[in-house]
């Protein structure tokens, strides 16, 4: 379960990741494929992507809830498999991935789980996933999406799982706009196919910069 | 026989009728012979090794088979390995590959997950029944909120929404949590992509076959592993193919073993030819190694009538002792050659030869007490063909050979007195090397494990333990738990009872088996009847209330949980998970004649398999597989028959040398070269570092066998007053050498049980050939055995 759990997370973390700018709403007009050139234009931007560290603001319409749920927090990125995930609002958790272990904390318990993957097929979805949506790796997600464009300034591509996967059961379609120079991700719509919708934006996105030592701390630095 | 006179005659018919009454009832055995070539006969009848080897014949979990892809190219894809293995599938041979077994389909892990968790009912039980209770008291469920509500912040938020509406108390956690142990403690490290097992890594892949071939099934295991090695040789470039099965061990300890006899066979006939070339040029001598050979084929059919289902082995050891009965044949004829008088000549080596059958018949007399039914076949089977071969020897030789025939030396050598009194220092060399060989021999420990005698190939050892190291989640070696019944429904009630009986003994987890997670319908129902008999419409509005109070300051909405509170009042909206459940299945159901067999696991150590054996003793339903069962089950068998059988083989040999020798000393130089031989044997294993074992002990009772007929030559010689190559002496030379020219030739065999078989007999012989050649002369010059003899 809790592998199924991870897996999902990071298919859908880069829903929120990558979230999304809520103008960006779906065209009644189809948009058109992206072609191979397109990727692998974008592709390799990304990959000269070291570093990425941006605030985000998460807001998840969820049936469950009566509410919009906002979630804001902190991400940070570093090749070639560093990432954490810090929630500062409604309530505090984290979650970084380094190598082949995934530590957890939250207020609630202020424990830290820690989770050794080690050649765990999970982990290596995760990884697979973040550096796929992160540092580029779009010819790869070419091959389990169907990817469109519905905007060219600024980039915005369509992620539309491909029939038959157990992704395709859960979401619809994933949009990703980039931002300055098609550098780093600006924001993400997840669509799931319950008609939940999340979206994330990054706000002040670092690219390339170090990455302070004490932001990868799990409970996070000064929390 | 040139002096055939009319008296003989009625001999002659005699002899001839009853040879044609034998041939004609081992003719009638023929057609009732099935050989049998697996191992099972050779274990102790009732016993666990038995089983065990019975379960791995009959059950479908022994004709699983794997194909390993691998990516050799670095620059190939996960979708060509995936291409790879489609094609594969398209090749397979259906009448050798029932099926291939697929991953539960991504598309529905979804479904397949919150189906488990609406049905949770059939799987949660008592005591979870009893722990819910406190999960939906206002403060547990104040705090449950919460958590359910940080859950849908985290990562996995929207994931976990579905899984929070259909259990909104958290009670999956111990379904999922039982489902993910099972298959954390069982499972390989695999991802299901597009209906297959891939490796995490991307580049290897395993594809998964129900075979029908069974790994003990020689024949069928040779097509099996011929048609996936032709498979792999096909692999597409930038793939590599590797199939792993017990299958493969069976083809190819059959191919070594039949290469390595071709290779015993050539060197045999060269040895063969020379001593023919050199030492007998009579082509009469054929007769000497044709007729024990017609006997053991008369015997074979003999032995049918009684046990028609032959063990190969046993026809195998039984053809071995072809050496012993080629002693008789070779002692009549240089009888019979030296002789004058071929009537008095056999009379004068009867009673040699009627004790040498009856010291080598000692050991397999024994044999037919044993609780081992290949012991018993053999012990039958080696005292008819011997006693066939015996009476071959002195009735039906001399027929065939004609004094004066051209033997090498026959006659020749210095007087076997002064040969005697030169010897005598060798006695001292002797006992030291007597002394030193029990010392070092001591050293051997019997060794049940049967995977030692396992010829399988390096290549093979290696991908298997490539694969272990890629694919497996655990290091540790496990023991199978079998509890069949006649349905699914009954294997799996009976499971429930014998897992529970065994809760005692392991701790949670140590004991896998899938009642853990999916017991039986029997246990289900009841679970289930439970489950709604709990959920009365008054706890469920009470629960309702608690929630929308405990949700409040969260925001959930009002049937934020409905999916939760319908499946308890309209039953589930899901259907079962049926395809994680059948994937569980693959790995802990079985078939085995007729019969459902559901496999539980645990960690193969003494003290598990002890403690399982002694708690499901009595249950004829449950059965332990276990290599340290296995092990267990010969060593006692070994241990209670031990006894019994040297104390009939002790007995029988001890009387037959004193009521025909009527001489303690004579008995026991008669018996020296074979204690020599077998310490020597001993002390050879120790030092190779081979232990004793099913087939080391078998050759030490042939090197006993053999070894006693030389001390009888070496005895009669010295009695007759012979030369060192008399025809008591040559009798033993030729005997000795003609069974080393076959011993040596398995020193290169690559099989290590031929390997075990010609070291053993090789040095077995070889000591106490020598012993009979120098020891047993030298002792009798200083006991002056002669005189003493004489004047008695």
């Amino acid at each position: 379960m809790k592998r199924l759990v991870l897996l999902f997370v990071f298919l859908l973390i880069a829903a929120p990741a990558l979230a999304a700018d809520p103008t960006t709403q779906p065209t009644t007009q189809p948009a058109p494929p992206a072609s191979t050139e397109l990727l692998e234009r974008v592709q390799k931007q990304l990959q000269a992507v070291n570093t990425v560290q941006a605030d985000f603001i998460q807001v998840k319409e969820l049936a469950v809830l009566k509410h919009k749920l906002t979630i804001k927090g902190h991400f940070a990125l570093e090749k070639p498999d560093h990432v954490i995930w810090i929630v500062n609002e409604p309530v505090k958790y984290a979650v970084a991935v380094k190598g082949e272990e995934v530590r957890q904390w939250d207020e609630d318990t202020n424990k830290v789980q820690v989770i050794h993957l080690g050649g765990d097929p999970t982990f290596k979805a995760i990884n697979e996933q973040i550096n796929s949506w992160f540092m580029g790796n779009y010819k790869v997600l070419a091959q389990d999406y169907d990817v469109t464009v519905p905007s060219e300034k600024p980039l915005t591509l369509a992620f539309a799982p491909k029939g038959g996967t157990m992704v395709a059961k859960i979401l619809k379609q994933i949009e990703v706009t980039f931002g300055k120079e098609d550098q780093y991700i600006d924001t993400m719509v997840i669509r799931e196919q319950s008609g939940s919708v999340t979206t994330l934006h990054y706000i002040d996105a670092k690219v390339n910069e170090p990455v302070k030592k004490e932001l990868w701390e799990i409970p996070p630095h000064g929390r | 026989m040139a002096d055939e006179t009319p008296a003989k005659r009625p001999r002659k018919r005699w002899i001839l009728s009853i040879a044609f009454i034998l041939v004609a009832l081992s003719i009638a055995g023929f057609f009732r012979l099935q050989i049998d070539s697996s191992l099972e006969p050779l274990l102790p009848q009732d016993s666990e090794a038995r089983q065990t080897i019975v379960f791995l014949r009959d059950s479908t979990f022994a004709s699983k088979a794997l194909l390993w892809f691998k990516l050799t190219d670095d620059n190939a894809t996960t979708a060509q390995l995936i291409a790879a293995a489609e094609d594969v599938k398209r090749k397979l041979d259906p009448s050798l590959i029932s099926r291939v077994i697929a991953p539960p389909g991504e598309a529905n892990a979804m479904d397949e997950i919150l189906g488990l968790i609406e049905h949770a009912g059939e799987l949660l039980n008592q005591q979870d029944l009893n722990e819910l209770s406190g999960l939906t008291t206002p403060e547990s469920l104040k705090k449950r909120m919460r958590e359910n509500y940080l859950q849908l912040t985290k990562l996995e938020g929207s994931f976990m929404m579905g899984v929070i509406r259909r259990d909104p108390l958290g009670m999956n956690a111990r379904v999922l949590g039982r489902l993910k142990s099972l298959s954390d403690s069982m499972g390989y490290k695999v991802e299901v992509k597009n209906g297959h097992f891939v490796h995490p890594d991307g580049r290897q892949l395993m594809l998964v076959l129900d075979t029908t071939a069974s790994a003990t099934s020689m024949e069928s295991s040779r097509q099996l592993v011929a048609h996936l090695n032709s498979i792999a040789a096909s692999a597409p470039p930038g793939v590599k193919i590797t199939p792993i099965a017990g299958q493969v061990h069976t083809a190819q300890n059959d191919s070594t073993m039949q290469r390595d006899m071709k290779l015993a066979g050539i060197l045999d006939s060269i040895g063969f030819l020379l001593l023919f070339i050199l030492v007998c040029r009579d082509w009469r001598v054929a007769a000497v190694f044709t007729l024990p050979v017609i006997a053991i084929g008369v015997a074979l059919g003999l032995c049918a009538l009684v046990y028609p289902r032959l063990s190969a082995m046993v026809i195998g050891l039984s053809a071995s002792m072809a050496g012993s009965a080629v002693d008789y044949g070779i002692f009549v004829y240089t009888a019979v050659w030296m002789g004058t008088h071929p009537h008095q000549d056999m009379k004068r080596i009867r009673k040699h030869l009627l004790l040498s059958l009856l010291t080598t018949m000692g050991v397999f007399v024994a044999f037919i007490f044993s609780y081992v039914p290949a012991y018993r076949q053999l012990g039958y089977m080696t005292c008819v063909s011997l006693t066939l071969a015996m009476l071959a020897a002195l009735y039906v030789l001399p027929l065939v050979v004609r004094p004066g025939a051209k033997v090498m030396a026959l006659g020749s050598g210095m007087p076997l007195h002064r040969w005697g009194k030169l010897a005598r220092p060798i006695l001292i060399v002797a006992m030291l090397f007597f002394g030193a060989a029990l010392f070092v021999g001591s050293g051997v420990r019997f060794d049940a494990d049967l995977s030692k005698l396992d010829g399988v190939s390096q290549d093979v050892r290696d991908n298997e333990a490539a694969f272990h190291r890629a694919f497996a989640r655990s290091e540790a070696d496990f023991a199978i738990l079998v509890v069949a019944g006649d349905t699914l429904p009954a294997a799996e009630h009976e499971n429930d009872k014998v897992v529970q009986q065994l809760a005692s003994h392991f701790k949670p987890g140590e004991l896998i088996s899938l009642t853990n997670f999916w017991p039986s319908e029997a246990t289900r129902n009841e679970n289930l009847a439970r489950w709604r008999a709990y959920w009365s419409p008054e706890r469920i509005a009470a629960l309702k209330a608690n929630l929308a109070v405990a949700g409040e300051p969260y925001g959930f909405s009002v049937d934020a949980f409905a999916p939760f509170f319908n499946s308890l009042t309209a039953g589930p909206a899901t259907r079962q998970s049926r395809e994680i459940i059948s994937s569980m299945q693959e790995q802990f159901v079985a078939h085995a004649s007729g019969r459902v067999q559901l496999l539980s696991y645990f960690e193969d150590t003494d003290a598990n398999v002890t403690a399982v054996r002694n708690m499901t003793r009595g249950n004829p339903n449950a059965q332990v597989i276990s290599q340290r069962a296995m092990g267990q089950a010969f060593a006692e068998s070994a241990a209670s028959e031990t006894e019994l059988l040297v104390s009939i083989s002790l007995g029988f040999i001890i009387v037959s040398l004193l009521a025909l020798t009527r001489s303690v000393i004579k008995s026991i130089l008669i018996m020296l070269p074979a204690i020599l031989g077998v310490a020597a044997m001993l002390a050879t294993l120790a030092l190779l570092h081979l232990p004793m074992n099913v087939v080391t002990v078998i050759a030490a009772i042939m090197v006993m066998a053999l070894c006693s007929d030389y001390g009888i030559f070496a005895v009669f010689s010295w009695d007759e007053d012979e030369t060192l190559f008399g025809q008591g002496m040559m009798s033993m030379h030729l005997s000795s050498i003609t069974t080393l020219i076959g011993t040596s030739s398995l020193l290169l065999a690559h099989h290590p049980a031929l390997f075990m078989v010609g070291v053993s007999l090789t040095s077995g012989l070889l000591v106490g050939y020598l012993t009979a050649f120098f020891v047993v002369p030298g002792i009798c010059y200083v006991l002056n055995l002669d005189k003493k003899v004489r004047t008695a």
